[in-house]
C-alpha cells in the first residue's frame, strides 16, 4: 500500500502555482531576527489568498550557510535558527488544510564540508568505505573538461584537503564537496534521508543540481547516462512507496539536454525551463517576439505526465547560461547598468527592479508566466514588486527580508535592526515603507491584488497548465499571439484560449489569421467581455503598450433544446385536426407562454437585445388541404418607451408526428419550438416553413389568387401577368434559402424565389408595389420579374405584405463582389506603375455629354481597367431605364411623375440639414477614436467647413424649381450591392428602398438623381475597400508607394463614375423633362452626394471606424466653392 | 432521516438472484404505518420487478408482511444526524455502499414521508435511470404559492443560471441515480464525512452537470413535503444558501465553462389565491435592516443595487417590486461575497435573510396583481442567466470600483 499525498490528483503539479520562499527570510516568530517555521505557519493564510497551491522550502536544514543553506551538513533534521522538525510538521500539516502541497530540496550532489559524512571522509584512508562518500583524486587534471560553474569565485573543480592527502571534487563552492554516485551505498543514504521526510508528507522534491550527479574523465561531466541510471533509481523507490509525489528537475540546461530528465515519464515529474527565462527579458527589451518563440521551437515535446516549470525570477541570478554571447553581452548591456549587479553568468535582480519598476511591464510579464505552458513559479516577495540590494554579497541581494507591513523590520521580525540576519530594504523606491504586504491588502488597484486575481483566473482554466501550445505568426513582431487549448475529455469542448501580448513601449494593431476557429466569439477572459465574432477576415486587434489579453474562444451560442410538452390533456388539444387546439384557449395560452423563448433565438428575429415582455397571437389562418397555419404574433418588450409601437412577426406553424417529426429533427431542429409526447408517439410543434407542403401551399395560395378569411381580416394573394410564364409547368420542389438574415427565403427548384417576411409592416411594400409596376405597367426587363404577393389585409388597417414572389435571375453573382474582383486585378496590374500624373476629376452635369478627346487619365484606366468602365457605362445605361420606366405614364398616383416644387427642394435642403448637424456632431464625438492622423486631420477639415456644408445644401432652394426635373419613385437605396451581374448585363434587385426610414419616407417620390448620388458613392467605396484589401495581402513598401496607391484608386473611381454619369445622361435624355437642367443637375448632385457621404459617415462612425476615411475622403472630393452658373 | 454508516442485516431475507437493472431503494427513517404505505406503493410501482428495499426502520412487530416483489434489507445506522427532512452526506454515502454492496445498478434514494408519493411517480423516476439513460432522475414537485421560496428564490435560479441545469428543485429530496452516480455523489459525500460533517448538503445537479451526465426531471405529482427542522428564517437560508454558495465556490471551474440557457419551461396559470398573504411583517423586516444593516450591505452590494434597495425602502407596500435584474444582482454579490469572506460568512448570510423577505414580498404582490407564479419565477431564472455575465465577471476581477 503507497503513501498518500495531501494531494489527490497524480497530476496535480500540472496545475499547481508555486510559490518559492526561504523560510530565513519569511517572517520571525521569535524575534531572534531570523525567519523561522512558526514565522511561515503565521503567513500561510496569506499564501492560500494569494492562490498559492505549491510552497517551494529552500534548504531549511543544519548547515554552515556559506550557500544559503544549499550545503547541507545534516539531510534529516531542520536548522534551529529555523525551528523544529516538530515546527516543519506543523507548517506541513497545516499547509495540507488548507490544500496547499510542501516542496522541500533535496540537494543530493554535494553536502557541506562540514557534513559528518565528509568529515569521516577525510580522516579515512583512501579506499575505504567512508573516503568513497565523495570523488577523490591525487590528479587533479582528472576531469578537466567540466567547466566552472561558480567562475568568480572558484578557478577548479579540484581542491586540495591537507587532512586527506588529496584532492576533492566540487562541482560548486569548494566547501561543497560531491557525493559519489558510483558508491552505491551513498544513494542508500540518501533514499534514506528522502524516506525521511516523505514518510512525513512531503508532497514535492527539488532535486538540485543533477546534472552533475556523475563524473566521467573525457566528458563535460554533465548529462551523462550513469546520472540518468541514478534518477530513475530514486524515481522508482518514491514510485514503489508514494502515491502522488514530485520530482522536479534543477538543470540548467538547454531545453534539448534537459528532456532525457523526464526519461519515459520514469524520471522527473516537472523540470525547469532555464532558457526560457532570460529571452522573455530579451522579447521585451528587444520588443520583438523572436527570442521566445525560438527557444519555444526548440524545446523538445515531453510525456504526458511531465510538465515543465516556468518562472521570471528565482533566489539565484537571472543565468545566462543557456543563452550565446551576443545574447550574453545584450542582456548585461540591458539589464545591468551597474556592474554590482552582476554575478557569476547572470544578473542578480529581483523581476520589479529589472523591469524598471513599470507596473504595465510586470504585468505584462506575468501574464507570459502564467499562460505558458508548464507550471508558474512564484519567488517570494514579487508578488508585490519587492526590490533588492546590490550592495549585499554573493546573491544576498534578492533573498532580503520579506515586506509585511510599514512598521519596524517591515514586520518581519520585532528585533533589533542590527540583530536581523540581513538588513531590509529601506531606500524610497523599493523600502518596505513604500512596498509592503499590508498596504497592498488594502490598496484594491496594487500589484498583490492583480496578481492574485490572475492566479484565480489561472485556476479555472486547465488550459494553461494541460493544455497545447500554437504560436500565431502575425506580420508585427512586436506582439506575441499563441493559442492555448486543451480538451478536457469530458465531452464539452476544448477549452482554447488565445493569448495576445504587445512586448512594446507604444500601442500595436495586429491582424490575426483565425480562420479555423472561424464563427467563434473570443471572450476577454479577465472581465468576461464577448469581442466580435471570428470571420473568415484577418481578425484585428489593437494593443495599448504593455498590454496583453486572454481570450476563451467560446463555441457560438447555441439555440437551446426545444421545450417539451408532457401534459398529456394539453397534447391531446394541440393535436386536433385543425389547429384550433393550438390556437385557441389553452392551447393558445401554452404557445404564448414558449413562443418568448423560441423567437429570441430565431436568425431572423431582430430585436434580439430586447427581453420579451409578451407574445400575443393577433390574427391565424388556418391553410387549405394542410396541418399547418400562417400566424400572426403581436409582440411587447420590457422596457419599452411609452407609446411604442408593437412589434407584428410572422410565424407559419404546423405540428408534425411520427416519420414526419423524425425528418425535422434531422433537418430542421432550429424550427422546433416544442416536442410533445402523444398517445403515437412522439411530435414536435414547429415553423411550418420546414415542410414542403407549406412551401408548396403559399405558392398554391398566389397561383389562385386565393382569398382566405382569417379571424379578423383576409389573406388576398395575387399573381402578376408574368407569373405563369414564370411558373411553368411541372413540380417546383423547394427548399429554404440560406443566405437572407431577417426574412426568410423560398426557392422554387431553379425559377422562383419567395420572400416571406417575417416582422411585418402595415402599408404598401415598395418592394412589391415597384416589382409589380415595372413588371406589369413599365415592362421593364432588367429586375428579377415580381410574380406576385400575399397581403394580409383587415377593415380599417393598412394591408400587410406577407410574401412576394419573383422570378429567379440567373446570374455571377452581385456587383459589389465583381467590381472588387476587378479592382483585384486592377491594382494587380497597377502595382508596379509609377501614379498616374492625371488622376481626372469628378464627373459632373456640366460636363459635354459626348467626349471628343479621351483624357490622359481615361487612356491609363483604358489600359488597366478597360472592361470595368464598359461595364459602368452598361450600368449607367440601365440604371437611366429603370428610371424611365418608374416615369412610365400612369393613372396610379403612386407612380405619376411630378414636376418639382420650391416646397419639395426646401424639404430636400432640410433633410439634409438634419444629416449635416446629426453627423459632424457624432464626427465631433467620435474624433477620439478616429485611426489615425490623417483621419483625423481630413475629420477636422469638415467639421471647419460646417457652413460650407450648409450652403451646399441650402443651394438647391436657389434652384428654379422648373428647371429641376420631375420626381418619381426611385430605387431608394442604389449601390452595388443591389445589382447583380448576368450575362454580361446586369438585373437591379430589391426596391424596399433604405431600411432604416420610414414607409412614408421610401415610398415618397424623389429625384432620380438620389439613386445615381448613391452609385457613385457605391464607386467610391469599392475603390477604397478594392485597395485596403490589396494592400493586406500586399502592404506597399513605403511611404511614396502607399500614395501611388492611392492615386490610382482616385483615378479608377473618378473615370468610372464619368463613364457611368455619361452613359446615364445620354439614355435618360431620351424624356429630357424628367432629369433637370445642367447646372440645377450638378447642384442637386452634389448635394445628395453630400447627404449620402454624412449617411455612410454616420455609419462607419458607429459601426466600423476604420472605415470612416472613405466617406471622408467623399466629402472632402466635394467641389469646396459653389461654381455654379 | 440521515444516518452515518450502514450496518446490513443481511440475514433479514437472503439476497434474491442478481437481474439485469436491479434496482435498490433507500428509505428514510419512517414509522411502521408510513412504512407500510411506502411498501405497498413500491409494490404497486413495479408489480414485476423484484426490488430490494433498504431501510433503517426496524421491522419487528409488523403487522403485515413485506409484499413478495420486495426484499426488505433492515440497516442500523450507527449515528443519526440532526437533520431528518433533506437529504444528507450521510444518506448519499449509505446509499451508495448498499448499492454496491448488493451489486445493484440502480438506486431510488426517497426522503422523509415517501409514503405519500405515488407508485406511477415512484415508478417513472427508477424508470428513467433504468431504461432512458439518465444517470440522475429528480423530483419535480406541485407546490403551493408560498411552499418552497427559498427554492424559488435562490436555488432553482442559482443552479439553472449556473450549472446551466434545468431541474426545478436541485435540492429535491427523491431522486433516482445510476450506479456511478449514486457512487459520484457518495464521493463528494465522503469528504464531508471524513470531516465529520455528517450533515452537509449535497448538490445533485451540479455534481451530475459538472461530469457531463444525463440529468431528467419527472414530475411526481402531490407529495407531503417534510417541514425544516430550523424554525427560523435565518438559520434555514444559513444552511441551505451557504451551502450552495460554498458548491458555487467549490464548483467554479465548471460554472463558469457551462453555457447555454434553459428552454422557457411551462407552467399552470395559476388562478388568484384566495387569501392574500400579509406582506407587512416582510416589509418590516427588510425596512428595519435597511437601516440597521446598510453599513454590511454596504462592503457586499455595488452602488447601483444599494441605490435600487433604496428604492425599495420608501417604495408603498401595495407597489412594493423588486426587480428581478436586481435580486439576481443581489444573489450573486452575496455569492462572490462569500467567496471572497468579505464579512463573516454567518453574518453575511443573515444580512441576507431580510433582503430575501423583500424578495419574497415583492414576488407576493406580483402575484397578487394577476401574474402567474410560476411565470414570475421562471422570468427570474431568466433573469439569473442573462446576468451570470455579471457573477463571472466580478469573480474574476473583484474590484470594489464596479457600477
Amino acid at each position: 500500500m503507497k503513501k498518500a499525498s495531501s494531494a489527490t490528483d497524480p497530476l496535480w503539479y500540472k496545475d499547481a502555482i508555486i510559490y518559492e520562499l526561504h523560510v530565513r527570510a519569511f517572517a520571525d516568530s521569535d524575534g531572534d531576527g531570523i525567519g523561522d517555521f512558526g514565522g511561515l505557519l503565521s503567513r500561510l493564510d496569506y499564501l492560500q489568498e494569494l492562490g498559492v497551491t505549491c510552497i517551494w522550502l529552500l534548504p531549511f536544514f543544519p548547515s554552515p550557510l556559506r550557500d544559503d543553506g544549499y550545503d547541507i551538513a545534516n539531510y534529516v533534521d531542520v536548522n534551529p535558527s529555523y525551528g523544529t522538525i516538530d515546527d516543519f510538521k506543523q507548517v506541513l500539516d497545516a499547509a495540507h488544510q488548507r490544500g496547499m502541497q510542501v516542496m522541500i530540496e533535496l540537494v543530493i550532489n554535494h553536502t557541506s564540508d562540514q557534513h559528518p559524512w565528509f568529515q569521516a571522509a577525510r580522516l579515512a584512508p583512501p579506499g575505504s568505505a567512508e573516503r568513497n562518500f565523495y570523488v577523490w583524486t591525487d590528479d587533479d587534471c582528472l576531469y578537466k573538461d567540466a567547466r566552472i560553474i561558480f567562475t568568480d569565485t572558484e578557478k577548479s573543480n579540484w581542491t586540495w584537503d591537507e587532512t586527506a592527502k588529496a584532492f576533492y571534487w566540487h562541482r560548486f563552492f569548494s566547501h561543497q564537496p560531491d557525493l559519489n554516485y558510483d558508491n552505491p551505498a551513498v544513494l542508500e543514504e540518501v533514499l534514506k534521508a528522502m524516506r525521511f521526510w516523505l514518510d512525513m508528507g512531503v508532497d514535492a522534491l527539488r532535486m538540485d543540481a543533477i546534472p552533475y550527479l556523475v563524473e566521467r574523465d573525457g566528458t563535460s561531466c554533465e548529462n551523462l547516462p550513469e546520472t540518468h541510471v541514478v534518477i530513475k533509481a530514486i524515481r522508482a523507490a518514491i514510485d514503489a512507496d508514494y502515491a502522488n509525489r514530485l520530482i522536479l528537475a534543477e538543470a540548467n540546461q538547454w531545453p534539448a539536454d534537459v528532456r532525457p530528465y523526464f526519461g519515459d515519464g520514469d524520471e522527473c515529474h516537472m523540470a525547469f525551463h532555464f532558457p526560457l527565462m532570460p529571452r522573455i527579458y530579451m522579447a521585451l527589451r528587444q520588443e520583438d517576439r523572436l527570442p521566445i518563440t525560438d527557444i519555444m521551437a526548440q524545446t523538445p515535446e515531453i510525456p504526458d505526465n511531465c510538465q515543465w516549470g516556468l518562472f521570471l525570477r528565482n533566489h539565484d541570478e537571472l543565468t545566462l547560461e543557456m543563452v550565446t554571447n551576443d545574447e550574453r553581452d545584450y542582456m548585461y548591456l540591458a539589464y545591468s547598468a551597474d556592474p554590482r549587479m552582476r554575478i557569476n553568468v547572470g544578473i542578480r535582480r529581483r523581476l520589479a527592479p529589472l523591469l524598471d519598476n513599470n507596473r504595465h511591464r510586470i504585468e505584462l510579464l506575468n501574464s507570459l508566466l502564467f499562460s505558458f505552458p508548464g507550471t508558474p513559479i512564484l519567488y517570494y516577495g514579487d508578488e508585490i514588486g519587492m526590490g533588492d540590494n546590490i550592495y549585499l554579497g554573493d546573491r544576498n541581494g534578492v533573498r532580503t527580508p520579506m515586506q509585511w507591513t510599514s512598521d519596524r523590520n517591515a514586520g518581519f521580525s520585532r528585533a533589533v535592526p542590527a540583530r536581523l540576519f540581513a538588513p531590509v530594504i529601506m531606500d524610497p523606491i523599493w523600502g518596505y515603507q513604500a512596498v509592503n504586504v499590508e498596504a497592498q491588502q488594502s490598496d484594491q488597484s496594487s500589484l498583490l491584488h492583480w496578481t492574485r486575481n490572475m492566479i484565480a483566473l489561472r485556476k479555472l482554466f486547465q488550459v494553461f497548465g494541460r493544455g497545447t501550445l500554437e504560436f500565431l505568426n502575425p506580420e508585427n513582431r512586436k506582439v506575441l499571439a499563441y493559442i492555448r487549448s486543451y480538451d478536457r475529455g469530458d465531452g464539452g469542448p476544448p477549452e482554447t484560449v488565445l493569448c495576445v501580448a504587445n512586448l512594446s513601449r507604444f500601442a500595436q494593431p495586429v491582424s490575426l489569421d483565425l480562420t479555423q476557429f472561424t464563427g467563434m466569439v473570443p471572450v476577454e477572459m479577465l472581465g468576461y467581455v464577448p469581442f466580435p465574432s471570428i470571420t473568415a477576415q484577418p481578425y484585428a486587434i489593437t494593443l495599448s503598450p504593455y498590454s496583453f489579453l486572454w481570450l476563451e474562444l467560446q463555441p457560438a451560442a447555441e439555440a437551446p433544446e426545444p421545450i417539451a410538452i408532457q401534459d398529456g390533456e394539453r397534447t391531446l388539444e394541440l393535436l386536433s385536426p385543425t389547429l384550433d387546439g393550438l390556437l385557441t384557449g389553452t392551447g393558445l395560452e401554452l404557445l404564448q407562454q414558449i413562443l418568448p423563448n423560441y423567437l429570441t433565438h430565431q436568425r431572423w428575429f431582430g430585436a434580439k437585445s430586447r427581453t420579451i415582455k409578451t407574445v400575443c397571437v393577433l390574427d391565424w389562418v388556418q391553410l387549405p388541404n394542410i396541418h399547418a397555419a400562417l400566424v400572426f404574433l403581436e409582440l411587447t418588450y420590457e422596457n419599452a418607451a411609452e407609446g411604442e409601437a408593437k412589434d407584428v412577426y410572422q410565424l407559419p406553424l404546423t405540428i408534425s408526428t411520427g416519420e414526419d417529426a423524425e425528418n425535422i429533427h434531422a433537418a430542421a431542429p432550429g424550427s422546433i419550438i416544442a416536442t410533445l409526447t402523444t398517445p403515437t408517439g412522439p411530435a414536435v410543434l414547429h415553423d411550418a416553413v420546414a415542410r414542403e407542403d407549406l412551401r408548396q401551399a403559399l405558392l398554391d395560395l398566389i397561383a389562385d389568387d386565393a382569398k382566405l378569411p382569417t379571424q379578423d381580416g383576409m389573406i388576398e394573394s395575387r399573381k402578376s401577368s408574368a407569373f405563369a410564364a414564370a411558373r411553368g409547368e411541372g413540380p417546383l420542389p423547394a427548399r429554404i434559402g440560406s443566405a437572407e438574415q431577417s426574412n426568410t427565403s423560398i426557392l422554387y427548384d431553379a425559377r422562383l424565389i419567395m420572400k416571406l417576411f417575417r416582422r411585418l409592416q402595415p402599408g404598401e411594400n415598395p418592394d412589391t408595389e415597384i416589382g409589380r409596376f415595372l413588371t406589369e405597367r413599365a415592362d421593364f426587363p432588367r429586375i428579377a420579374p415580381f410574380l406576385g404577393d400575399i397581403r394580409l389585409t383587415a377593415e380599417n388597417s393598412e394591408p400587410i405584405t406577407v410574401a412576394m414572389l419573383q422570378g429567379l435571375v440567373e446570374n455571377e453573382g452581385d456587383g459589389w463582389q465583381w467590381t472588387l474582383d476587378e479592382l483585384s486585378r486592377f491594382y494587380e496590374g497597377i502595382a508596379t506603375h509609377p501614379a498616374p500624373q492625371d488622376t481626372g476629376k469628378q464627373p459632373s452635369f456640366l460636363d459635354p455629354m459626348t467626349r471628343e478627346v479621351e483624357s490622359e487619365a481615361h487612356k491609363f484606366a483604358r489600359e488597366h481597367a478597360g472592361l470595368y468602365l464598359d461595364a459602368a457605362a452598361l450600368l449607367g445605361r440601365r440604371t437611366a431605364e429603370m428610371h424611365l420606366a418608374l416615369a412610365t405614364p400612369t393613372d396610379d398616383p403612386a407612380f405619376t411623375a411630378e414636376a418639382f416644387s420650391v416646397a419639395d427642394l426646401e424639404a430636400d435642403a432640410t433633410r439634409i440639414d438634419a444629416q449635416i448637424v446629426r453627423t459632424l456632431d457624432a464626427l465631433k464625438r467620435g474624433m477620439s477614436q478616429l485611426a489615425d492622423d490623417a483621419t483625423v486631420d481630413s475629420a477636422a477639415l469638415i467639421l471647419s467647413r460646417r457652413i460650407n456644408l450648409f450652403a451646399r445644401s441650402n443651394a438647391i432652394t436657389a434652384s428654379p424649381a422648373a428647371d429641376c426635373g420631375q420626381r418619381i419613385r426611385i430605387h431608394g437605396d442604389y449601390h452595388l450591392g443591389q445589382v447583380l451581374r448576368s450575362r454580361g448585363d446586369y438585373v437591379i434587385l430589391d426596391f424596399e428602398g433604405e431600411p432604416a426610414r420610414s414607409l412614408v419616407e421610401r415610398r415618397a417620390k424623389q429625384s432620380p438623381l438620389k439613386d445615381v448620388a448613391g452609385m457613385l458613392r457605391s464607386f467610391s467605396y469599392a475603390a477604397y475597400a478594392g485597395l485596403n484589401a490589396f494592400t493586406q495581402r500586399r502592404p506597399p513598401n513605403n511611404e511614396a508607394e502607399a500614395r501611388n496607391l492611392e492615386a490610382w484608386a482616385r483615378l479608377w473611381q473618378n473615370v468610372v463614375s464619368a463613364e457611368y454619369l455619361r452613359a446615364y445622361r445620354q439614355a435618360v435624355h431620351v424624356n429630357p423633362s424628367l432629369t433637370p437642367q445642367p447646372a440645377e443637375a450638378q447642384r442637386l448632385l452634389e448635394a445628395y452626394l453630400l447627404e449620402k457621404s454624412l449617411y455612410e459617415l454616420l455609419y462607419e462612425l458607429n459601426n466600423r471606424p476604420a472605415w470612416v476615411r472613405i466617406p471622408l475622403a467623399g466629402i472632402l472630393s466635394l467641389p469646396r466653392e459653389l461654381d455654379l452658373p | 432521516m440521515a444516518s452515518t454508516s450502514t450496518n446490513i442485516d443481511a440475514s433479514t431475507q437472503p439476497a434474491p438472484a442478481v437481474e439485469t437493472g436491479r434496482l435498490l431503494v433507500s428509505l428514510p427513517l419512517l414509522a411502521n404505518g408510513e412504512l407500510h404505505a411506502t411498501l405497498a406503493n413500491l409494490a404497486a410501482a413495479f408489480p414485476e420487478r423484484t426490488i430490494l428495499v433498504a431501510t433503517p426502520s426496524s421491522l419487528e412487530g409488523s403487522a403485515s408482511p413485506a409484499p413478495d416483489t420486495l426484499h426488505l434489507l433492515a440497516y442500523t445506522p450507527t449515528a443519526a444526524s440532526a437533520i431528518s427532512w433533506i437529504l444528507t452526506a450521510a444518506d448519499y454515502v449509505n446509499a451508495f455502499r448498499l448499492a454496491e454492496e448488493n451489486q445493484a445498478t440502480a438506486c431510488l434514494l426517497l426522503g422523509a414521508e415517501s409514503q405519500s408519493i405515488a407508485p406511477e411517480a415512484l415508478r417513472a423516476l427508477a424508470e428513467s435511470v433504468l431504461h432512458a439513460d439518465a444517470d440522475l432522475a429528480i423530483a419535480h414537485y406541485d407546490t403551493g404559492l408560498r411552499e418552497l421560496l427559498v427554492n424559488s428564490g435562490i436555488l432553482y435560479p442559482v443552479s439553472r443560471a449556473l450549472f446551466a441545469a434545468r431541474p426545478r428543485f436541485p435540492l429535491a429530496i427523491d431522486l433516482a441515480l445510476s450506479l456511478r452516480m449514486a457512487g459520484k455523489l457518495a464521493a463528494t459525500a465522503q469528504k464531508f464525512i471524513s470531516l465529520n460533517q455528517n450533515d452537509a448538503l449535497i448538490w445533485p445537479v451540479a455534481e451530475a452537470a459538472s461530469v457531463n451526465y444525463t440529468i431528467a426531471e419527472i414530475e411526481i405529482g402531490p407529495r407531503t413535503m417534510p417541514q425544516p427542522a430550523a424554525s427560523d428564517l435565518n438559520s434555514l437560508l444559513a444552511q441551505i444558501a451557504g451551502s450552495l454558495f460554498a458548491e458555487v465556490d467549490a464548483k467554479a471551474a465548471f460554472w463558469q465553462r457551462a453555457r447555454g440557457t434553459q428552454p422557457a419551461r411551462l407552467f399552470p396559470l395559476s388562478a388568484l389565491p384566495a387569501e392574500a398573504a400579509d406582506i407587512t411583517p416582510m416589509l418590516d423586516a427588510f425596512r428595519l435592516a435597511y437601516t440597521n444593516l446598510h453599513g454590511i450591505w454596504s462592503l457586499v452590494l455595488p452602488p447601483n443595487s444599494l441605490l435600487g434597495l433604496k428604492r425599495l425602502s420608501i417604495m408603498p407596500a401595495e407597489s412594493f417590486h423588486m426587480p428581478d435584474n436586481l435580486w439576481a444582482r443581489i444573489v450573486y454579490d452575496f455569492i462572490l461575497a462569500y467567496r471572497l469572506r468579505t464579512i463573516n460568512r454567518g453574518h453575511l448570510l443573515g444580512a441576507l435573510t431580510p433582503l430575501y423577505l423583500a424578495w419574497v414580498a415583492s414576488h407576493l404582490v406580483l402575484v397578487r396583481s394577476g401574474t402567474a407564479p410560476e411565470k414570475h419565477i421562471q422570468d427570474l431564472a431568466a433573469a439569473f442567466e442573462t446576468d451570470k455575465p455579471y457573477l463571472v465577471s466580478r469573480w474574476r476581477w473583484p474590484d470594489r470600483f464596479n457600477p
